[in-house]
């Protein structure tokens, strides 16, 4: 899906600075205690309870392969809605730390499809040029896979 | 007038004096000949006074002859008047006690034998009968007038004793002669004995004199000479040695006078090192003190070093609570922070109603920006106080170290002082033992310039006394030997007989070294006398014995 303007959340993951529609973002919370579900990915941590409601959380980093880093007061828990065609879930993913809230252009946005080499970069939707970074913006429905959909 | 006596030497002097005993000697024997020629027995004097005797004999009436007896009695018998009669009767008395004074006398005089018994005994007993019938018969009858008895008795009875003793009287007149002539005879023998005797003894004696005299002379001359020529070698010698003890002396003298002017130098360097002493002393002293305020000083910065710490300690605390509450803040701020997000969030889901709460959400979250940077400005402040003060602390650490480090080398140094002031006691009383070896060094010191003094003295002395004793063998040598011969005696004294001289045989052997001997032969005495005068040393000159050493 190619990025399109609007409103992005951008958050900081190893070195690199991702950002999300806001749109598809429901809350921002911080990090909590995860109860572990075993047998599940390595990626997927377990469960937060959330006001009553089960929400299931995903390491980001894992995800992307990068090396775990210890949650520290820092570290923030975005809970995002994922469309699956037309069933929506609503998940937790880890995150270094939150940044903020950027009205994205079109014109600031440059094509991820240039940098499509292996097929693996399903995830991004473009690069974002920001006050002189760059940010990944993600499509957040192709991070995770329909497996690990059904199974949350 | 005796100048020739002078010069002559002792041999002269000597056959001079036997000589002259000699004719002296005869002279008197002369004069003895002649006097006992005149004196002798039968001599002109004797004769005189015999013939003087003779002639008394001759005149007078014998009184031990009773023949002047007989006369007054003879005289008494004819006499009538009786003046004249007392005055013969005096008379007789008198002659009888002059005959009794005669008889004791030659009682006591005469030597027993054939004389003294006759006069003593023979005539005396007859006299005795003259005087007793004289003075018991003939005087009383004299005085009685009787004439018969008076005529009797003077023409026969006196009579007849007076013929006894007449005979006695010739037989003593007899010996007393031959005696005489027997005596002069003997004293004519005895005068030839003498004289042949005199003559033999004083010629024999003149002759043993002489040759006496002229072994003595001999023996004398070898003797004087041999032992003349000793004493000069001797005083020789002694003139050398006391030039040798004076040289030595004025060595020790100037080798004294160094001694005494080191002893100087020492005594200085070692008031200097005294001053030195005192003054380090002194000044360990005043390092002790400043040691002692050092270490108080130090102390003092511990103790406050300590308080510094303390209060470091506090500001810690302080700072670790304010970094505690910024922490607080900044978690605040960050939960703000994710509010506006979320605020955010919210503000974009409701579209175009949200609008103004997500500006709203958007100063909030600048707000939380501005608490999240000022607590990190905070946070950062309080960061560099930490460090600054993790620096202070580490910096008094590091002086407290030093402090500490201060004060053990404080401590170190006060035990190096007091090493330093036990070493400078050990000095000070080092100092006074070499003082006091030193006052005796100089004691010494003066002590041997005085013996040097006296060395040069008895040296001066020494050289005095063989110069006197030089001049005294001169003369000496004059007296026995004669002005004339000393010449001979040192210019034969070449060749003289070893015994003699050992100096003899070395000036045969080498010339050089007694050199001076053959110059004794060529000008005795006044050379001699000018070498030994400038052999001597003025000791004064040579060591200047003064009372003040300063001048060392």
């Amino acid at each position: 899906m190619e990025a399109q303007e609007g409103k992005y959340l951008t958050f900081i993951l190893g070195n690199e600075e991702y950002g999300i529609l806001i749109k598809r973002v429901k809350e921002i919370i911080g990090i909590m205690d995860i109860t572990n579900i075993p047998r599940t990915p390595e990626f997927i941590k377990g469960v937060i309870n959330l006001r009553g409601k089960i929400i299931p959380i995903m390491d980001l980093r894992l995800r992307f392969g990068l090396e775990e880093k210890e949650y520290n007061q820092r570290t923030c828990i975005i809970v995002v809605e994922i469309n699956m065609g037309e069933i929506k879930k609503q998940m937790g993913i880890v995150v270094d730390t939150v940044s903020e809230v950027v009205n994205i252009q079109k014109n600031e946005i440059d094509p991820s499809a240039k940098y499509d080499v292996s097929g693996d970069t399903d995830y991004l939707m473009g690069l974002g040029k920001i006050k002189g970074k760059v940010v990944l913006l993600l499509d957040i429905d192709q991070i995770l896979s329909s497996e690990a959909f059904v199974m949350i | 007038m005796f100048n020739f006596i002078k010069k002559m030497n002792v041999s002269q002097k000597l056959i001079f004096l036997v000589s002259i005993f000699i004719v002296f000697f005869l002279s008197f024997a002369v004069v003895t000949f002649v006097l006992f020629n005149k004196a002798k027995v039968n001599g002109p004097i004797y004769n005189g006074i015999a013939s003087n005797k003779d002639l008394v004999a001759d005149v007078l009436p014998p009184p031990e002859y009773i023949v002047e007896s007989y006369l007054v009695v003879l005289e008494m018998a004819d006499e009538k008047d009786k003046a004249k009669l007392s005055a013969l009767n005096s008379e007789c008395v008198r002659l009888r006690s002059e005959y009794e004074d005669r008889h004791s006398y030659w009682e006591a005089k005469l030597p027993a034998g054939t004389l003294a018994d006759i006069l003593l005994k023979d005539s005396y007993t007859t006299a005795e009968l003259f005087f007793d019938v004289r003075d018991k018969q003939f005087i009383p009858a004299i005085n009685s007038g009787d004439t018969d008895t008076v005529y009797k008795l003077a023409h026969v009875t006196l009579k007849n004793y007076y013929e006894d003793q007449q005979r006695e009287i010739k037989k003593i007149v007899d010996i007393a002669n031959q005696n005489s002539t027997d005596a002069e005879k003997n004293a004519n023998n005895v005068m030839n004995i003498s004289v042949i005797l005199f003559l033999v003894l004083g010629g024999s004696f003149t002759l043993l004199m002489i040759i006496l005299s002229i072994y003595m002379n001999k023996s004398m001359n070898g003797a004087l000479k041999s032992a003349i020529l000793d004493i000069s070698e001797g005083t020789d010698q002694v003139a050398d040695a006391s030039e040798q003890l004076s040289d030595s002396s004025q060595r020790l003298a100037e080798a004294n006078s160094e001694l005494a002017a080191s002893i100087e130098e020492t005594s200085a360097t070692l008031e200097e090192s005294s001053s030195m002493i005192n003054h380090n002393t002194e000044n360990t002293r005043q390092a002790a003190l400043l040691t002692a305020q050092t270490k108080a000083a130090s102390d003092k910065g511990n103790t406050e070093m300590q308080e510094m710490m303390i209060s470091m300690g506090e500001i810690k605390k302080s700072s670790d609570k304010i970094a505690k509450i910024i922490k607080v803040i900044d978690e605040i701020a960050f939960q703000t922070n994710i509010l506006a997000l979320n605020a955010a969030v919210e503000a974009a889901r409701a579209g175009d109603a949200g609008m103004g709460f997500a500006v709203v959400a958007e100063e909030v979250r600048n707000l939380a920006q501005r608490s999240a940077q000022a607590a990190r400005d905070t946070a950062d402040i309080i960061e560099s106080n930490i460090e600054l003060s993790g620096n202070g602390v580490s910096v008094a650490k590091r002086v407290g170290e030093s402090l500490a480090e201060i004060t053990e080398q404080a401590n170190k140094v006060n035990e190096l002082m007091t090493e330093i002031a036990d070493a400078s006691m050990a000095q000070s009383q080092g100092i006074n033992q070499i003082n006091k070896a030193i006052s005796q060094m100089e004691k010494v010191t003066q002590q041997n310039a005085a013996n040097a003094d006296q060395s040069a003295a008895a040296s001066e002395e020494l050289n005095a006394q063989a110069e006197s004793l030089k001049e005294i063998v001169e003369q000496l040598a004059e007296i026995v030997i004669g002005q004339k011969g000393i010449g001979e005696l040192y210019s034969s004294n070449l060749s003289s007989p070893p015994k003699m001289i050992h100096s003899s045989n070395n000036i045969k052997n080498s010339n050089t070294k007694y050199l001076k001997s053959s110059n004794k032969a060529d000008n005795w005495n006044s050379d001699r006398k000018e070498e030994r005068r400038t052999r001597v040393v003025n000791p004064e000159e040579v060591i200047p014995l003064d009372d003040d050493t300063d001048d060392f």
